[in-house]
């Protein structure tokens, strides 16, 4: 049965976010006081640290995962990371737990216990800095990711596959992704074929569309584009997307689209927790 | 009470350290407990041994015939959270063990209580207590039925987790009162949530003289069958342990 390998430090699995960097990312994100692209970058180094944490055991990391990251946009597609990450795209968790650009104090709001709301001061380490500029070469992001995604997959046949998180505001700018994204999924480990869960992101005020199971429910073009780019969800995704409150039916496809940017945490939590079946977490 | 054998695995055969399960006895053998750690937790092997130790000593401190109660449960999770919090001081940890332990730690508990002429068994979430009543496997009223699937309440470290355990410790929590001469054959085994789920399907799938046979394997057998299983993908993958405890009396 696919995606069901034990997920240890011998046999770590991998997530890929793969992200947006063009010129519309410097938009204002409605609501949040901050640009698009400021809250991705806050999401995904906050996602990462959540990995840290649910690897962090008091002896250290136990490496159960590898993480990489690939932005696409006018600069061209690269790995967007610095200092220790620049060498490579995949780096374990363990690597980024010794090397945060920075770790930032911030605030954190939680409830009080009395109707109220206490803030709680927090170490918030940061690995990506956002960046937005120029067009959106999605289908060439999507090459750079699957050849990255090809070696891993080789080196670690016996993993539960890598999964892809892909956000994005717009189309692509260098022709139609969809037959590279098909490719990428054809990847596989001997645990199941690579998972590439798409996300939308637009404060237009259109309809959202969240884990939706057939194509129909798109009318955009370009969004039915990326829900045939994605997978489907599996059991532990699906489990995962349930507790957070989402209706999922078993053909739901791992796609949010026209979604608000604030929609990016869950589509990062619920994507990373593609693991927890296997990790066997209780 | 005594204890036949006990036998536990770790996840990772490589990593025997990274085993989250523990189990205690008391030095009179009037209890016995088993804690099965989280894996997605801070240090919840140190949870578990905790939590078992602090459970033996406040069977200890209590008379014979004093039930747990819902108050000994909310000694049993403020005593070893206590005892938890002490040993790691916030200031000194790095940031992301700080992270870590904010999400806090997690485990089951299984303990056993001779009362003389009656055995107590209580329990919070998946592992489970297993005896034999003429041809049938018996388990406690909680397991009966149980989704394995479904994410157990546990004792957590944080004290925000609390009020969930505590304002449904009727569905979450289960203590009963046991004849000794109930359990057919003076056997009792406590185990774990993945091996216990095996063997209630082997149960009803295989039947009844071949899930007993699973419980009464030899370390070396059990070892054995858990590689097999695991590596066909019929057992999860998990901690394994199993207790096999003798009824005197």
């Amino acid at each position: 049965m696919p995606y069901t390998a034990e997920i240890s430090r011998s046999h770590p699995t991998c997530f890929l976010f793969l992200i947006d960097q063009s010129g519309s990312m410097a938009d204002q994100a409605s609501n949040l006081m901050m640009t698009k692209a400021q809250f991705v970058a806050d999401a995904l180094n906050r996602v990462v640290m959540n990995l840290i944490a649910r690897s962090s055991k008091a002896e250290g990391i136990r490496n159960y995962f590898e993480i990489g990251v690939i932005g696409y946009g006018g600069n061209g597609v690269k790995n967007p990371l610095q200092g220790a990450f620049a060498g490579k795209v995949f780096n374990p968790v363990s690597l980024f737990e010794q090397f945060p650009l920075s770790v930032e104090a911030r605030v954190k709001k939680i409830p009080d216990g009395a109707g109220g709301v206490a803030e709680e001061r927090i170490k918030f380490p940061v690995w990506f800095v956002p960046e937005a500029t120029g067009g959106t070469p999605m289908k060439e992001g999507l090459k750079i990711a699957a050849i990255e995604l090809a070696s891993w997959c080789d080196d670690h046949p016996l993993s539960y596959p890598p999964t892809v998180l892909h956000v994005t505001d717009g189309e692509s700018s260098d022709g139609d992704p969809e037959i590279i994204a098909e490719q990428m999924k054809k990847l596989s480990t001997d645990d199941g074929q690579v998972l590439l869960f798409n996300l939308h992101t637009s404060d237009e005020g259109i309809r959202p569309i969240k884990f939706p199971v057939h194509e129909d429910e798109i009318t955009d073009v370009h969004g039915k584009t990326l829900y045939r780019m994605s997978s489907n969800l599996p059991e532990g995704v699906s489990l995962a997307a349930r507790e957070k409150g989402y209706s999922v039916a078993d053909k739901s496809k791992g796609f949010f689209f026209n979604v608000e940017p604030i929609e990016i945490v869950d589509f990062f939590d619920i994507g990373t927790r593609a693991s927890s079946k296997s990790m066997q977490l209780r | 009470m005594l204890i036949q054998s006990v036998v536990s695995i770790p996840k990772e055969w490589n990593f025997p350290e990274a085993n989250e399960d523990c189990w205690m006895k008391s030095e009179d053998n009037n209890s016995f407990v088993i804690s099965d750690g989280a894996s997605e937790s801070f240090d919840s092997r140190f949870w578990a041994k905790v939590l078992c130790e602090t459970f033996v000593n406040i069977v200890k401190r209590n008379q014979r015939n004093k039930f747990f109660r819902e108050i000994n449960i909310k000694k049993l999770v403020v005593g070893a959270r206590e005892k938890f919090n002490l040993t790691y001081n916030q200031k000194t940890l790095t940031w992301s063990q700080e992270a870590s332990f904010k999400r806090g730690s997690f485990a089951t508990i299984l303990g056993v209580i001779d009362h003389g002429s009656h055995l107590e068994i209580m329990a919070i979430g998946d592992s489970v207590a297993i005896w034999i009543s003429g041809r049938v496997l018996k388990t406690l009223k909680i397991h009966q039925h149980y989704n394995f699937n479904a994410r157990p309440s546990l004792l957590s470290t944080l004290e925000k987790e609390d009020n969930n355990l505590f304002s449904n410790l009727q569905i979450n929590y289960n203590s009963e009162k046991i004849k000794k001469s109930n359990f057919d054959g003076g056997d009792l085994f406590l185990l774990t949530d993945a091996l216990a789920e095996t063997i209630i399907r082997t149960e009803k799938t295989e039947g009844f003289d071949e899930a007993v046979k699973i419980l009464k394997k030899n370390n070396s057998d059990l070892r054995a069958w858990v590689d097999y299983q695991k590596n066909s993908g019929l057992l999860k993958k998990d901690d394994y342990t199993l207790a096999w405890i003798k009824i005197y009396g």
